[in-house]
């Protein structure tokens, strides 16, 4: 239990590690998707690192602008384990305010883990459109190969299926 | 910091506890009248033996003057060094109620030859009663103590448990094991008897290990930020080992390590709990009560949101009454006590952050 509480603060580190050395600099389109460690840590860390940025940027001149702006185009986070407690649908929207972006969350289930949260995955107090963001339009912005059809799209699988057919043949 | 203060004269009229300031030395020879002979001749012919290989240097640049504010450096000496600027800088020119004391180098916490550590030890405590508590009454001392001796640690804290000018008792949160290991709990034992805090000031070198999870940082951007994570893995260490539950009236202060984690962190130790509580059947309650019960926390370097408003949430879920100013002098990420907040705080909440809670705390009068 100590070790998996102990892995939000393991992304903590490595997000400041892409953030000092560079990394979004080098890679402008680059995307990270942190999995499976909650998302209320995640204030604490925008800004915290544009506060300490202002003090120590000689040291990393690369980052050319505030780190949380940063953070909010490139690192994407799953839901769950949902780190919210229940009972108090202000808390997640005051979470989310602090984000600052509702764009950087994503619909996640952790199927078949035992510690899957079924139907609890979800904070209480999503509005519909938050909903269809962290369940829709955040993937598929995250994922674009998904909203192109390459994958998903059921003719390209279908034209795929028939090519590999008459291959056999 | 580069916010102006849209309140300023905000804490004005009122005094206020700083639950961090770095005394120094002027050379390390200031303690030698505190060791014995023995131990003088060993720091003079072989100096300290770190757990780490930088001796007498920074792991990382601090950048700003070695760490320091520019404008604290005495005519000589370091920063830190003259009381008399001390005063006249901060103490006085703040409204410095009380200060409690950080002594953070040359205390045997990271030292490896314990012997030397045991009397590093007393005699930084004795400096700092000789030389600072003495000569300026509103300063309080923490019983420095090598944590990885903790029989020693037990009978140093002992010796000083009847004097009031030490309120605390400092050990290095980066210990050789999590400071929830049962071989540190007999300085906690020691601390609830004498009914001191322990004191956990973000410093060190952890044993050796690296400072972040992940491995060892290449800059200081990232190792000042492993102080934030650090803090959370030692709350957690302390929480899950049962520590709490073991020594019901331990109190704990994390000075410099950042506030606005602890109630993500106690919400994520919750829910796990709930789900795993099998692996701990020692802990009664959920991990958020033995943090709401045991630990404070000091400001400094407070967290700076975009709105600034956005802190007040966070503090209101972590407990008006478990904040404590303090500002860091003479560091280079100093807090001043007028311009740390950039939202406006009520009358109640500025009394309890900037001084009754640490009064509280403390037992201060």
């Amino acid at each position: 239990m100590e070790d998996y509480v102990a892995q939000s603060a393991a992304f903590e580190s490595q997000l400041l590690s892409f953030l000092t050395e560079g990394v979004f600099q080098k890679f402008p389109a680059l995307k990270l998707v942190l999995i499976e460690s909650g998302v209320t840590w995640l204030p604490t860390l925008l800004w915290r690192t544009n506060k300490t940025w202002r003090g120590v940027r000689p040291e990393v001149p690369w980052i050319d602008r505030p780190p949380a702006e940063l953070l909010r185009e490139h690192v994407r986070l799953t839901l769950q384990p949902l780190d919210v407690p229940r009972g108090d649908p202000q808390r997640f929207a005051r979470v989310l305010d602090h984000v600052g972006s509702d764009r950087m969350l994503l619909f996640s289930t952790d199927y078949p883990h035992w510690h899957f949260d079924g139907e609890d995955v979800l904070p209480d107090g999503l509005t519909d459109d938050t909903l269809r963001r962290f369940m829709i339009d955040n993937p598929l912005e995250t994922y674009p190969r998904l909203r192109d059809g390459t994958v998903a799209d059921h003719a390209v699988l279908r034209d795929n299926a028939s090519a590999s057919q008459e291959h056999v043949r | 910091m580069n916010v102006p203060f849209q309140h300023a004269g905000a804490s004005q009229h009122l005094m206020i506890v700083d639950c961090d300031i770095h005394p120094a030395y002027r050379t390390p020879a200031d303690l030698h009248p505190f060791l014995p002979a023995r131990w003088r001749e060993h720091m003079t012919t072989f100096g300290e033996h770190l757990r780490q290989g930088l001796s007498g240097q920074l792991a990382w640049p601090r950048m700003m003057a070695a760490g320091m504010r520019l404008d604290a450096f005495p005519e000589a000496g370091p920063p830190g060094s003259d009381l008399e600027l001390m005063r006249r800088q901060h103490l006085d020119a703040n409204g410095v109620e009380y200060g409690m004391l950080m002594q953070l180098s040359r205390g045997g916490m990271e030292e490896r030859n314990l012997d030397f550590a045991a009397a590093l030890s007393r005699a930084v405590n004795d400096w700092q009663l000789e030389e600072w508590v003495k000569p300026e009454p509103r300063l309080r001392a923490g019983i420095v103590v090598p944590q990885e001796d903790a029989a020693f640690a037990v009978s140093e804290i002992e010796r000083r448990a009847n004097d009031p000018a030490f309120v605390q008792i400092l050990i290095s949160p980066r210990a050789s094991d999590p400071l929830g290991h049962r071989r540190y709990w007999p300085i906690y034992e020691a601390a609830q008897r004498c009914r001191r805090p322990i004191a956990l000031h973000v410093q060190g070198y952890s044993g050796g290990h690296a400072s972040t999870g992940s491995g060892w940082p290449t800059y200081y951007m990232q190792e000042h930020y492993a102080t934030t994570t650090g803090m959370q893995n030692t709350v957690t260490s302390l929480v899950f080992e049962g520590v709490f539950e073991r020594f019901p009236d331990l109190k704990v202060v994390l000075i410099e390590g950042g506030f606005t984690w602890v109630p993500s962190l106690c919400w994520r130790m919750d829910k796990h709990w709930q789900r795993m509580r099998k692996e701990t059947p020692d802990l009664k309650r959920p991990p958020s009560e033995y943090v709401r019960d045991h630990c404070w926390f000091t400001t400094q370097p407070i967290e700076e949101p975009e709105v600034p408003a956005h802190l007040a949430d966070v503090i209101s879920w972590l407990g008006w009454d478990r904040v404590m100013f303090s500002t860091d002098y003479p560091h280079w990420d100093f807090d001043h006590p007028q311009q740390a907040f950039k939202f406006e705080l009520s009358e109640e909440q500025k009394r309890k952050v900037f001084r009754d809670n640490a009064k509280a705390l403390y037992g201060l009068t």
